[in-house]
């Protein structure tokens, strides 16, 4: 199976990538000074190669090594601990959840992935601390996370085996009673050469090719019946339902395309929900010897704020029932954000107005526990 | 006189083209001194670059000189100079634009080509480029909608890759999409719809690596690189083979570049003459040596991307084109974008059948009926309406009579533009295949 080579990848990657850490960090000159930041972030990404061996459920295996490296600075290192639930139920590849949706549909998982930046913890004054992210590849950099529920298996065939539900970073010591951040990428490395950018950046993954730039989250529960089209490793020819070509017939003279069934998820019953930046355009005559000049009028970068949590106890759930709650999944309920008529209620669900852009509050994607 | 006033811009293209070789070294020069402005180190970022490097498995030195190194990749990949490179280009063709930071050489050609037609390339390993883009077909797959290695049906069909360095923006109808190097990451990543279905770059790198033959001819292609195989590479190696699919060697060229009288039938001749006559207008948005208002080339005085909608759909009366086939509005957001994309090169246009960003018209004539009706009427099902009256429609879409004697002259034209040579020309063939 393709999927299950590439952790082995990823461990080597972690190795390498300790060296140029150290580099990184030093260049930031935003945050407050790190006395032994080097050491400290060796000893996280020495951590983080343990926790990739395991497939992520070990993230706080390194932590050890980390703190130690990290003492003589005025930061603390920080686990913010994620986890996927279909309502109150753990979300899994190849579970099937029943009840989803206001048609109280039965589903199963297609994926859930997503990434967060500009991490900061509240504090009792109510002030934003930044989280000084570790580069911790391939999770993320000292821009942004990649949390990842899928684990490539059953119906999550288009994702890989990797899992990760931590992200790892650095803090002033202090009582911290709420987080801040956004499920996006930077508006900086999202046009550019993924060929080119550091992990969790690369291509492939949550790439957009066509739209330049990532998903910023992907979240997919189709109904099980229709859950073909990934075919895999099996190159079963993706369910040949002709449910696509018929969907394109159309009367007089409108040849009726190709006789291949679609596996395209839009022709399935279920939710998919693909958020990213939109209406980009190429501002300026193109320069081929640089990247596209992409400006998007919709960002879509929304900003999720949970009160209750402290990164010592708490864990921060991304409900992808909740998300979906307000969808019929009997039926095909999709947003891939330029398109989709669940657009307007999914959009609501992780903090953004789909007309404007704009951000919204009463997120209803994720919330606290303890 | 449609083959007169072609004469005429035929002159200028050369003239254009002999301007641009004495301009050829300075744009190197430039080329070179812009390194700093590297569009992969700008576009990461301060640490972003700065770590991209260290980032692959095989690139355990740190400074990985593809992956964004500014410093490591000035100069590195190019051991050939841009405008060194031997195009063999057809008469009246200008050279292709060429990104700074991938001049092309032989080498990189040859590994491109080796990349197109590798199965092993896709998801489960049933497709290369080369199944949808199948040389005996201009690089075409004969299908309304491209089927990918899943099986998933695309909503588009595949495009020729016949000069496809001269086209302003790739694909049919996306703004964005300006180079080779960033378009193949579409076909190859991306999954929905999926295409060839590769998950993840690092997977990509592995296969590569587990060719043996790719460990030679990346160091060829990338000399100075000590671990060369990565997904820029790829990239870079794919564009530069794809940037070589020049086609320019028809009767029509024969009869319009070369002199050759007898290249052209009596009616190709009265069908050019109509193809470029203002009552059909083809010649608006189908022009120049590439029969494409959508062209690009070096140091060409303005950069031109046009888009346009014909008139094939429209679902409300307002000119709606059914989902997801909405064109460069599906980018840009914009409504009035609706349903517009490229006026593609017609050259080798009688083996791409069938026609139109969707497949959904069979034939040539019936491509003439749609533009002699000025917009497609579809009588009924779920994309009933009347196209001519689509309020977003082009101008110059506008209908005309045609008697059935001009409809086969036109024919005759349009099928004179097919270049037999190129669709068996061997330095574009399968290179896996034993000869």
């Amino acid at each position: 199976m393709r999927s299950s080579r590439v952790p082995t990848a990823c461990v080597v990657v972690t190795l390498t990538v300790c060296a140029v850490v150290a580099c990184g960090d030093d260049d930031e000159g935003n945050q407050p000074a790190v006395g032994g930041s080097a050491a400290g972030a060796a000893g996280a990404a020495a951590g983080a190669a343990g926790a990739n061996s395991v497939a992520g459920q070990g993230g706080r295996g390194g932590e050890a090594g980390a703190n130690s490296g990290g003492t003589s600075g005025e930061l603390e290192e920080v686990t913010i601990q994620f986890k996927a639930t279909v309502g109150d139920k753990a979300f899994a590849c190849g579970q099937v959840y029943e009840g989803q949706g206001t048609a109280e549909t039965t589903v199963v998982p297609h994926d859930l992935r997503f990434f967060v930046q500009q991490v900061r913890l509240i504090d009792a004054d109510d002030n934003e601390v930044p989280l000084v992210m570790d580069d911790r590849p391939p999770f993320q950099s000292s821009e942004v996370a990649l949390l990842d529920f899928e684990d490539g298996s059953a119906e999550c065939a288009n994702g890989n085996s990797v899992l990760n539900s931590t992200i790892v970073g650095k803090v002033p010591p202090g009582n911290y009673v709420g987080v801040v951040f956004s499920t996006s990428v930077p508006e900086e490395l999202n046009h550019a050469d993924p060929t080119t950018l550091p992990a969790p950046l690369q291509a492939g993954g949550l790439t957009w090719g066509w739209l330049f730039g990532y998903r910023f989250i992907v979240a997919e529960m189709m109904a099980p019946a229709h859950h073909g089209g990934v075919g895999g490793a099996g190159g079963q020819g993706g369910e040949a339902s002709g449910g696509g070509g018929a969907g394109f017939a159309a009367g007089g003279a409108v040849h009726q395309a190709g006789g291949a069934g679609s596996g395209h998820h839009p022709s399935s019953p279920g939710g998919l929900f693909h958020l990213g930046s939109i209406e980009c355009s190429n501002s300026e005559e193109p320069n081929f010897d640089a990247p596209p000049t992409t400006s998007c009028a919709k960002q879509f970068r929304n900003e999720i704020r949970l009160e209750g949590f402290n990164p010592s106890g708490s864990v921060i759930v991304a409900d992808i029932g909740k998300l979906f709650s307000g969808v019929d999944l009997s039926s095909e309920s999709t947003c891939h954000s330029f398109s989709g008529a669940a657009c307007p209620v999914l959009f609501t669900a992780v903090g953004l107005d789909y007309e404007t852009g704009d951000r919204t509050d009463g997120q209803t994607f994720f919330r606290v526990e303890q | 006189m449609g083959r007169r006033s072609s004469e005429l811009s035929n002159r200028r293209l050369v003239a254009g083209s002999l301007a641009l070789c004495a301009a050829g070294v300075f744009a190197f020069t430039a080329a070179c001194t812009g390194r700093s402005e590297n569009p992969d180190a700008s576009a990461a970022g301060g640490g972003a670059a700065a770590s991209s490097g260290g980032h692959r498995e095989d690139g355990g030195e740190g400074g990985h000189p593809s992956a964004g190194g500014a410093a490591g990749a000035a100069g590195g990949d190019a051991p050939t100079p841009v405008d060194l490179y031997d195009w063999q280009l057809p008469p009246g063709f200008p050279k292709p634009v060429v990104p700074a930071n991938n001049p092309m050489t032989p080498e990189k050609v040859e590994l491109g080509r080796h990349i197109f037609y590798d199965e092993q390339l896709s998801g489960n390993g049933s497709q290369s480029c080369a199944s949808c883009h199948q040389q005996a077909l201009a690089f075409t797959d004969g299908l309304g909608r491209a089927v990918g290695s899943t099986g998933e049906l695309h909503p588009r069909g595949s495009m020729s890759l016949g000069n496809v360095a001269y086209t302003s923006t790739l694909t049919w109808a996306n703004p964005l999409l300006l180079e080779l190097e960033r378009q193949a990451l579409v076909p190859i990543f991306g999954d929905s719809p999926v295409e060839l279905g590769l998950g993840e770059q690092a997977e990509l790198e592995m296969r590569l690596a587990e060719n043996e033959v790719y460990g030679e001819l990346f160091g060829r292609a990338f000399p100075e690189q000590p671990s060369p195989i990565t997904a820029n590479n790829a990239m870079k190696a794919l564009a530069s083979f794809q940037r070589t699919l020049i086609t320019g060697g028809s009767p029509y060229d024969r009869y319009q570049y070369l002199g050759d009288t007898s290249a052209l039938s009596a009616a190709a001749v009265r069908g050019a003459a109509l193809f470029s006559g203002e009552r059909l207008e083809c010649f608006h948005c189908h022009l120049g040596f590439n029969l494409s208002d959508h062209t690009n080339y070096a140091d060409k005085a303005f950069f031109d991307e046009p888009f346009h909608n014909t008139g094939l759909y429209n679902l409300d009366g307002a000119g709606a084109f059914p989902e997801p086939n909405r064109g460069v509005q599906e980018v840009t957001g914009e409504p009035g974008d609706m349903g517009r994309f490229k006026a593609p090169s017609l050259r080798n246009i009688a083996v791409t059948a069938p026609y139109m960003h969707d497949g959904s018209i069979d034939t040539l004539s019936e491509v003439l009926d749609h533009y002699a009706a000025g917009g497609r009427t579809i009588e009924d099902g779920p994309y009933q309406g009347n196209g001519s009256e689509s309020p977003l429609k082009s101008n110059l879409v506008r209908g005309f009579a045609l008697s059935d004697r001009e409809r086969v002259d036109v024919l005759a034209f349009l099928e004179s533009l097919t270049d037999e040579e190129f669709l068996v020309d061997e330095r574009f063939s399968n290179p896996w295949r034993a000869p």
